[in-house]
């Protein structure tokens, strides 16, 4: 049994089950990233739609009222610089895909650092946006947000009143916070203290703040934190104030409000 | 002892006499975790099973090319591919299903269960056997995570598998759920239940297999 125990024998052994494990792993992956990648897309538009108040977030629906309610929204690619619409014949919300644009020097830029509150690096040049509207009156609009929180980045989307001033809801769809503590980020008690909060001012300063101690003034609208879920929530509160800031929506939603006036 | 009574034995004594978690005491973990309803318990039982399967015959397989230096890195190697393969299949296909086990597919990995049998049976039967003990453990893992979903989903809930079987109060029937049903506790007192009611039916069986656990449920047809 001596040979058995052999330095190379043991490195044979060692290499070999890691190679066939990896191959194994790797060519499930492929196989079967399609799929989830499908079903991801699917999920996407789910999100819009319960972000938007069109389906409640535990609702089954059939894949076909998924798509058709999500249809009900009309889909804009914005310039998040300009705050104009900026859809081209081969780019459009439909087939924009704003994660892989951040990674994508062309397709995004660097953040200021005295931007760069949530610690985001980089963000697109453009994001998609979805509008509710009946008639010409806009009912809701549905924003994109992400960021970094305690683990994983945080997705989201926020969904603004027809008066482009108040929090209509919050739907957090992707994150990897601790389970049990942060990824009561998702829990309807906590989303039911977003609704109605006054995102802007009058005079057009960020008014929003989530959960950080101190923000009880009469100046701020806050949404109570989550006990023992600090870092999550200061994490939501940065990245929530960064895309609703100027750097980032503030334009765009000006442009809106210009419109609705 | 003849061959197949050996395999019955093997395949046969994990599901009560020398269950993982009423005799072991062992996966608890996820035995507490996903069992607040049925559907996420099924699957999650054959997520178990099919990892103890696939982990027992690959280390039986190797067992005799595998320097005993290494083997634990080995076994938990296999086992943690077999797991990210069937965390990939649930994400593909029971999407929603794979949201609520979350990170508990992942865990067992490091279900005690699962490198439990690697180490006290792969490592020294045949893969034959080694695929029944996989199977049987796994089955007796499950039919204790089903029973215990089930009454957590009955009386927590009202329903099985999603279906109303006691209709809610809130919803206008008769039913006023019991709250302690939906939190993790009520796993403990039930599996607590569960041993009770089997030591008591029978007890010679679990003495005995107490006593001599290692000589009994590891059979060595092949003289290794």
């Amino acid at each position: 049994m001596a040979e058995r125990e052999s330095i190379g024998r043991t490195l044979l052994v060692a290499g070999g089950v890691a190679l066939v494990c990896s191959l194994i792993v790797s060519s499930t992956v492929y196989w079967l990233r399609p799929i989830q990648l499908a079903y991801r897309s699917l999920d996407q538009n789910f999100a819009i739609i319960v972000a938007a108040g069109l389906a409640a977030p535990d609702a089954t629906l059939p894949d076909s009222e998924v798509v058709e309610r999500f249809l009900r929204l009309e889909s804009r690619l914005i310039d998040l610089d300009s705050g104009t619409y900026a859809e081209q014949s081969s780019l459009t919300a439909q087939t924009y895909d704003f994660q892989a644009a951040a990674d994508n020097p062309a397709q995004s830029r660097e953040i200021s650092k005295v931007e760069d509150i949530a610690g985001l690096g980089r963000r697109p040049d453009l994001m998609p946006v979805y509008i509710l509207r009946t008639g010409e009156t806009i009912d809701r609009v549905v924003l994109p947000i992400y960021g970094r929180g305690m683990w994983s980045t945080i997705y989201g989307y926020l969904c603004i009143e027809g008066d482009l001033l108040t929090v209509a809801t919050v739907h957090f769809y992707e994150h990897g916070e601790t389970p049990g503590i942060g990824d009561r980020i998702q829990d309807p008690a906590w989303i039911a203290r977003w609704v109605g909060k006054r995102i802007y001012a009058d005079d057009g300063t960020l008014t929003l703040r989530v959960g950080t101690g101190g923000v009880g003034s009469g100046a701020f609208a806050p949404v109570d934190a989550i006990t023992g879920a600090t870092v999550t929530v200061t994490a939501v509160d940065k990245f929530v104030r960064y895309w609703l800031g100027d750097a980032a929506y503030g334009p765009f939603l000006a442009n809106l409000r210009n419109e609705l006036n | 002892m003849n061959l197949s009574s050996t395999y019955r034995k093997v395949f046969l004594d994990p599901l009560v006499d020398n269950n993982p978690i009423t005799l072991q005491v062992l996966g608890l973990c996820s035995a507490l975790a996903v069992t607040s309803q049925l559907l996420p318990a099924i699957i999650m039982s054959i997520a178990v099973i099919a990892v103890l399967a696939f982990a027992n015959v690959a280390v039986s397989l190797l067992r005799h090319v595998m320097p005993r230096s290494i083997r634990l890195i080995i076994e938990v190697t296999l086992i943690a591919s077999a797991v990210i393969v069937v965390d990939e299949f649930l994400k593909a296909f029971f999407p929603e299903v794979s949201t609520v086990l979350s990170v508990f597919v992942g865990l067992i990995i490091t279900n005690c269960i699962v490198l439990a049998r690697v180490e006290t049976f792969a490592m020294h039967n045949n893969s034959f056997s080694s695929l029944l003990d996989g199977i049987a453990n796994g089955l007796g893992y499950s039919w204790i995570l089903l029973t215990v979903a089930s009454l957590r989903e009955l009386f927590g809930s009202g329903s099985l598998l999603g279906y109303s079987v006691l209709p809610m109060a809130e919803a206008g029937g008769w039913y006023e759920p019991n709250q302690l049903m939906l939190l993790t506790p009520s796993a403990f007192f039930i599996i607590a239940g569960l041993i009770w009611l089997i030591r008591t039916v029978r007890p010679a069986a679990i003495d005995q297999n107490v006593v001599t656990s290692a000589s009994n449920a590891e059979p060595n047809q092949d003289g290794n």
